[in-house]
């Protein structure tokens, strides 16, 4: 399985250059911008890069039809498929470490109303993208790059726009049931537990999504 | 060695090869106890199917020109000096027969036939 | 009888078009030649092979094992150059084999290097930046490098020019020098075939036509040529297939020892290539001055 989360890694060699760099863009403008953008520049960056990650690794593979010859490969397609999920996170991961480097340089320069990188910024942006490659890699397996195209822009956005404007509403809206009761549970259980529940969430989601993907991926045939 | 093969010829190629292998075990090209080469580098050499060579090396060794060592190879088989002329006498026998039947079609007579063979030894004289 | 690969009944169902009843097997030591036309099933039976899709009946041995429940230990043995070979265009070959290499056991970069040097090829070069005989090329060597006892080739050398078939040729009977190792080559140009394959399986339909060694194949049938006034019913029980012409016929036959008694010197006979093989039985019969 390491050498094919190696071979995402390599091929999109050119790629990483342009994601960094879009990375570094995003994270100025949030800055600059400040407000709720500052605030969660680590997520929304890391997630933007971790989606363009997701989308590029599986565009490369439908383009040169290489899934041909990878399956011809004495390999196990399960492995195919975990290398997927456990790329896009050891990627995100990455993305992650460095923005937080970038952020320690930034803050000597108050024009940038970022933050220093904190726990909570990293397991949020973690949990996100492990919903994100839960929801979109089962339709990658199972379609192929081009036929899960539609659906990868609306799941982007969802994943993009959604946490702000799901804080937004529920500030907005503090009486709607929904919303109170998430609120008094959140206020009864302590900040670590909250955070504990939210990664063990988005870990199983993402497990399950796998688990799916392998047995879609098993019955794919080229 | 020599073998060359005409890959339109009616004759099977498997035949051509025995042919001209025998030709040369009898006319002494080939000495007893020599060794071919093996059925896949003759195949490759001579760009035909190994199952050719193989076939026409199984046919010489059932008429007794070559025999087989497991793990050693192919080599042409000891001849006692009798059973070497008996073999020539027949190839000759056999050329002579087609050479018989060509003249009862062409209506040339026993008598002329021979005249011309005598000719014939005559020349290289 | 040492079997690389041992397929029977073999089934596959398509939308249009269904692969019925396909059996055969090859020995190691042997070259196969997998012939038939455009769409006759030969990559289909190749990716059955591979478990690129999955069969609806039938089985598939290979080396003894089935080729499902021990597919990565057969696949460790199995040497594969594909029709179009997909590789990842912005790769270097260096990198394209680090991404392959480590899945063989037996991987073996001496011998991989090898063979870079001798198809000229260098490490370095982008994948697509090759032409199409090199990217055959390169598929061979990562084929050949990891002790594999079966290649498998599927139309290596469509597009190709003679030179690099030929070069392929000259290879094969390479490889084949070793009698472990076993190919199977399939291919529409017959010509690459008429010298160096062993058997020839020819697929046609979906349907196996025989799995034969190729010079009994070409013993078996006889191209016959003869005037109009030779085409009797003896001509045409026999034939595979007949084309007429203004000025005579030429048939695709099997029993020409028959007619050599019936019409002795009044017919031509020849040795038919693989390609008329293949030709008079896809298409049976051909008028040349039918009207279009």
């Amino acid at each position: 399985m390491f050498t094919l989360i190696y071979k995402e890694l390599l091929i999109q060699k050119r790629s990483l250059r342009f994601n960094l760099g879009y990375a570094v863009f995003l994270f100025i403008i949030f800055g600059l911008t400040g407000g709720p953008f500052a605030d969660m520049a680590y997520i929304m960056g890391s997630v933007a890069v971790a989606f363009m990650f997701i989308q590029t690794g599986c565009a490369y593979d439908d383009k040169n039809k290489s899934e041909v010859i990878i399956n011809s490969l004495p390999l196990a397609r399960r492995d195919v498929v975990r290398a997927k999920y456990w790329g896009t996170l050891l990627y995100s991961a990455g993305m992650l470490a460095g923005m937080a480097i970038l952020g320690y340089v930034l803050l000597h320069f108050p024009v940038f109303k970022l933050h220093a990188i904190q726990v909570r910024d990293v397991i949020v942006a973690l949990s996100v993208i492990s919903l994100l490659a839960a929801l979109y890699y089962p339709f990658f397996f199972k379609l192929g790059y081009i036929r899960s195209k539609a659906l990868t822009m609306a799941v982007f956005y969802l994943f993009f726009f959604g946490p702000s404007f799901g804080l937004s509403y529920a500030a907005t809206h503090p009486d709607h049931p929904i919303v109170s009761s998430i609120f008094t549970h959140l206020a009864r259980t302590p900040q670590w537990l909250v955070s504990l529940a939210a990664v063990a969430a988005a870990l199983a989601v993402m497990l399950i999504s796998q688990a799916i993907s392998e047995r879609i991926y098993r019955q794919r045939e080229f | 060695m020599t073998i060359i093969i005409a890959n339109t010829a009616a004759e099977p190629i498997y035949e051509q090869i025995a042919r001209q292998i025998k030709d040369m075990i009898l006319r002494g090209e080939m000495k007893e106890g020599a060794l071919l080469p093996s059925i896949r580098s003759l195949a490759k050499e001579l760009q035909v199917s190994v199952i050719t060579t193989k076939r026409a090396y199984e046919e010489l060794e059932k008429e007794g020109f070559l025999e087989t060592v497991g793990g050693k190879g192919t080599f042409v088989a000891g001849q006692s000096l009798e059973l070497l002329r008996e073999r020539k006498l027949a190839l000759v026998e056999e050329k002579l027969a087609g050479v018989v039947a060509e003249c009862r079609l062409l209506g040339i007579t026993e008598a002329e036939a021979i005249r011309i063979l005598q000719l014939l030894f005559r020349e290289d004289e | 009888m040492d079997y690389c690969l041992e397929i029977t009944g073999l089934t596959k169902r398509f939308k249009g078009f269904s692969l019925q009843d396909v059996s055969f097997s090859l020995e190691r030591g042997y070259i196969m030649g997998f012939i038939g036309p455009n769409g006759a099933g030969k990559s289909t039976t190749i990716k059955l092979i591979m478990n690129l899709l999955r069969k609806d009946g039938g089985t598939i041995k290979i080396f003894g094992c089935d080729h499902v429940a021990a597919e990565r230990e057969v696949k460790e043995k199995i040497g594969f150059v594909y029709d179009e070979n997909h590789f990842y265009e912005e790769l270097t070959l260096e990198e394209m084999k680090r991404i392959i290499a480590p899945f063989y056991y037996s991987w073996e970069e001496e011998t991989y290097r090898r063979y870079l040097k001798f198809f000229r090829l260098t490490a370095g070069q982008k994948i697509k930046d090759l032409s199409k005989g090199m990217k055959m090329k390169y598929s061979l060597a990562i084929a050949l490098s990891h002790q594999a006892d079966l290649i498998i080739m599927d139309e290596p050398t469509s597009g190709l020019d003679p030179i690099v078939r030929s070069e392929l040729l000259d290879i094969l009977y390479r490889i084949i020098q070793d009698e472990n190792k076993a190919v199977l080559f399939s291919t529409h140009l017959t010509s690459d075939l008429d010298k160096v394959a062993d058997y020839i399986t020819f697929l046609n339909e979906g349907r196996i036509v025989f799995s034969q060694p190729k010079e009994d194949i070409l013993t078996d049938y006889t191209i016959v040529k003869g005037g109009g006034d030779t085409l009797g019913t003896a001509v045409r029980e026999n034939s595979v297939g007949i084309r007429e012409n203004q000025f005579g016929f030429e048939a695709l036959v099997r029993n020409a020892a028959g007619l050599r008694q019936a019409y002795g010197n009044k017919l031509v006979y020849a040795k038919p290539t693989l390609e008329e093989i293949m030709l008079y039985t896809v298409r049976r019969n051909g008028n040349v001055h039918a009207d279009l």
